[in-house]
């Protein structure tokens, strides 16, 4: 009986071995599958000439440095680098200040017509925005807001999508908490410094990372509204729109493309894999906030 | 989805535009406008023009530099700035934007249907201001399909010409001789070898029609097809006949290749990555994107070039690339500079050069004896400007741009989606008509 029970703790711990075993496998599987782009993307950079167009692919890189050097030369980057990190922060910055504000006021406060401007606000989210670019630009050149970083950050300073999630934060929170705030005489904004903030630090960090992806990502709203040259040392355009330069009406430079897009990605990659503690610890402590 | 203040302030944005004159920057008075019969002189001060062009990339952004320096040069009182584009429907989306807040440049490249746009709105400048004649002697030197390619549905020249180009065909020389095929004659001895070679892993071509937003070489095929064959997707005025009966063969001819398992879709020029990969044996390209197919075949084997296949109609191309038009809210003086600049660039030597660094065809067989070189390392290049002479272009009206992109999502719904040809044709001659009616 000993034995047998003995022999049954084995058979399981060997199972769950064989479980782990196999989890690790699918989760360096899944692993492979995001990680191969990128790796395939160097590997077309350090390439020779055609070899990005060979099937099977070719695996191993050649060491071949000159899409770099022809990719470098191509544009600012260190200016284009920072253009975006400027941008993309402002945004996001701009974006959690009015996310939280417009998702306090409809979320929280009582007044007349709170309703209506909710659904207004709301509807914004079906207009597609290439309807909108030309009446944009109009608006931006009457403003003098072209060719400036401010066009870049100021009309993405608002995120539909980040009111909303902050208003269904805000109702969440049971209203006895917020009354006995004001009955030991916090004013709105400090209940929503002291109360508010830590309970919607979830939702806050959600329309960071999505406000911060989307802004590092954009690509026409950037072309359209900034004209300065590649070759301009002031130039305000963002990594986006230098990397472009490598495509045109007649063919795309992929190995260039390659070379440009491994360099202005791993300052980003080595950023994260540095915080990435701090990151998964402050999403963490966000997600408890919200059952405290 | 993001909200954005400026979406909700458009209509406002619309109504200031209106009351502020839309910032049309005021002439000045040093270089007189061209009455009927005076040519613009050259300015003799200072003036900067701009030029919205998509020559940002490989070769091209070099051969773009050197005109402009060039030009710089001879007339250094005039500052020619370039504003890049990525890509034409980016250039367009954009030129429309700055043309609605009077913030055009100077010049901007533009397809022909984009300058019937233009011109319908009253935003582009004809070439008789500009020339003091509607005919400038410079045209009579041009190919003659070029010089059919300036005008306007009302007979007048509103373009000049610039990255012109024509569509040739690139095939692995090898992989042909291997299997005992030699370079095809006509469309249908193409149909013939792509079924041959496609085999073992290999699709004999491999093509990207391109979308609504915008039509690209696949598309350009379907036409020439269509026109080889005794078709006219258009009349002159621009009514379309999408749904003809040689549209309907045309495509149904693809459709064949398709269900033999010899042509594929794909995107961002997968013909030229599938030849390079050789997984593809031919790729229909512009005369301009040989260096892109040189530098992706990599010497890997040999890039045969040769004119396309022919038809019932006999040799059949169709033009590719740009003109360039003159905007309207441009000084008298960026006005005359432009023209000069238009003039300069166009010249046999600079064409020459041009022709030889960017891969575009010179616009004027003056050019060719000045890039001898260029053509002895290049053969295809005397075959190709002939094709100059006779290469159609779309009639020019602004709905044409949209139609194009109907006739590649029909193209897309039978190749990808199993659509019968003259049902997705029927959609396309609809859409169309719509969009003629809109104007």
């Amino acid at each position: 009986m000993k034995l047998a029970s003995s022999r049954g703790i084995r058979s399981i711990t060997g199972a769950g071995r064989a479980g782990r075993l196999a989890r690790r496998a699918l989760a360096l599987l899944i692993g492979a599958a995001f990680v191969f782009p990128f790796y395939w993307t160097v590997v077309i950079s350090l390439g020779r000439p055609g070899e990005f167009s060979d099937f099977p692919p070719v695996l191993l890189p050649h060491w071949d440095w000159s899409n770099w050097s022809r990719a470098w030369h191509a544009a600012p980057w260190l200016r284009l680098f920072g253009n975006t990190v400027l941008i993309a922060s402002a945004t996001v910055l701009l974006c959690l200040a009015t996310s939280l504000l417009a998702g306090f006021a409809f979320g929280v406060l009582r007044f007349p017509g709170r309703k209506v401007l909710t659904v207004v606000v709301l509807s914004v989210l079906m207009m597609p925005g290439t309807v909108l670019i030309i009446p944009d630009y109009v608006l931006a050149n009457d403003l003098h807001l072209l060719n400036t970083y401010w066009i870049q950050i100021i009309p993405w300073g608002a995120s539909v999508f980040g009111i909303f999630l902050v208003r269904q934060f805000f109702l969440a929170i049971p209203q006895e908490i917020l009354d006995a705030a004001a009955l030991d005489g916090a004013s709105r904004l400090r209940v929503l410094r002291s109360i508010g903030v830590p309970m919607v630090r979830p939702a806050l960090v959600i329309i960071a990372v999505n406000v911060f992806l989307g802004s590092w990502n954009s690509f026409l709203w950037p072309v359209i509204m900034t004209s300065s040259s590649m070759d301009s040392s002031n130039t305000v355009q963002p990594v986006e729109v230098g990397l472009s330069t490598f495509a045109s009406a007649e063919g795309t430079d992929f190995p260039g493309l390659a070379a440009a897009v491994t360099f202005t990605t791993l300052p980003v990659m080595a950023f994260f894999l540095v915080l990435q503690r701090q990151f998964i610890r402050g999403a963490l402590s966000a997600a408890g906030g919200v059952r405290g | 989805m993001r909200f954005r203040i400026a979406a909700v302030a458009s209509l406002a944005a619309l109504s200031l535009t209106a009351c502020a004159g839309g910032g049309t920057p005021a002439a000045t008075t040093s270089a007189p406008a061209a009455a009927s019969g005076t040519e613009l002189a050259v300015p003799t001060k200072p003036v900067t023009i701009t030029f919205e062009e998509a020559m940002t990339i490989g070769t091209l952004k070099p051969a773009m530099e050197k005109l402009v320096a060039d030009f710089q040069a001879k007339y250094p009182n005039i500052t020619v700035k370039l504003q890049g584009d990525p890509d034409y429907a980016t250039m367009y989306t954009k030129e429309k934007a700055e043309v609605q807040a009077g913030n055009a440049p100077t010049m901007g490249q533009a397809y022909e249907s984009w300058a019937s746009y233009f011109q319908s709105g009253g935003a582009i400048t004809p070439i008789s201001e500009l020339a003091g004649t509607d005919t400038p002697p410079q045209v009579s030197t041009f190919y003659k399909g070029v010089q059919k390619d300036l005008t306007l549905g009302d007979g007048k020249t509103w373009m000049w010409p610039f990255n012109k180009s024509v569509l040739i065909l690139f095939s692995n020389a090898d992989m042909l001789k291997a299997d005992g095929q030699s370079a095809p004659k006509t469309w249908d001895d193409y149909a013939s070898v792509m079924k041959a070679v496609s085999k073992g892993g290999v699709t004999g071509s491999t093509i990207d029609p391109g979308s609504a937003a915008g039509a690209t070489f696949g598309t350009q095929w379907f036409e020439i097809l269509d026109k080889s064959d005794g078709g006219t997707l258009y009349d002159n005025d621009g009514t379309p006949h999408l749904n003809d009966a040689g549209a309907v063969k045309a495509l149904t001819y693809l459709k064949g290749l398709k269900d033999a398992n010899a042509l594929a879709t794909g995107k961002n020029y997968p013909g030229e990555t599938a030849l390079g990969a050789q997984k593809g044996a031919f790729d229909i390209s512009s005369a301009a994107g040989y260096g892109f197919e040189k530098k992706t075949v990599g010497g890997k084997f040999d890039l045969g070039i040769s004119a396309l296949p022919t038809g019932a109609s006999g040799p059949v191309n169709e033009l590719t690339g740009t003109n360039i038009v003159v905007f309207k809210n441009a000084t008298a003086d960026q006005k005359a500079a432009a023209w000069a600049f238009l003039k300069f660039i166009t010249s046999p030597a600079e064409q020459a050069g041009w022709g030889s660094t960017s891969g575009y065809l010179p616009v004027t067989p003056q050019a060719l004896p000045l890039m001898q070189k260029f053509v002895a390392q290049n053969p295809y290049e005397t075959a190709a400007v002939s094709e100059l002479d006779t290469a159609f272009a779309l009639p020019p009206f602004s709905w044409i741009f949209k139609c194009q992109g109907y006739e590649a999502t029909a193209i897309q719904d039978v190749l990808d989606n199993g659509a019968a040809p003259a049902d997705a044709l029927n959609t396309a001659q609809t859409a169309c008509t719509a969009a003629k009616t809109q104007g």
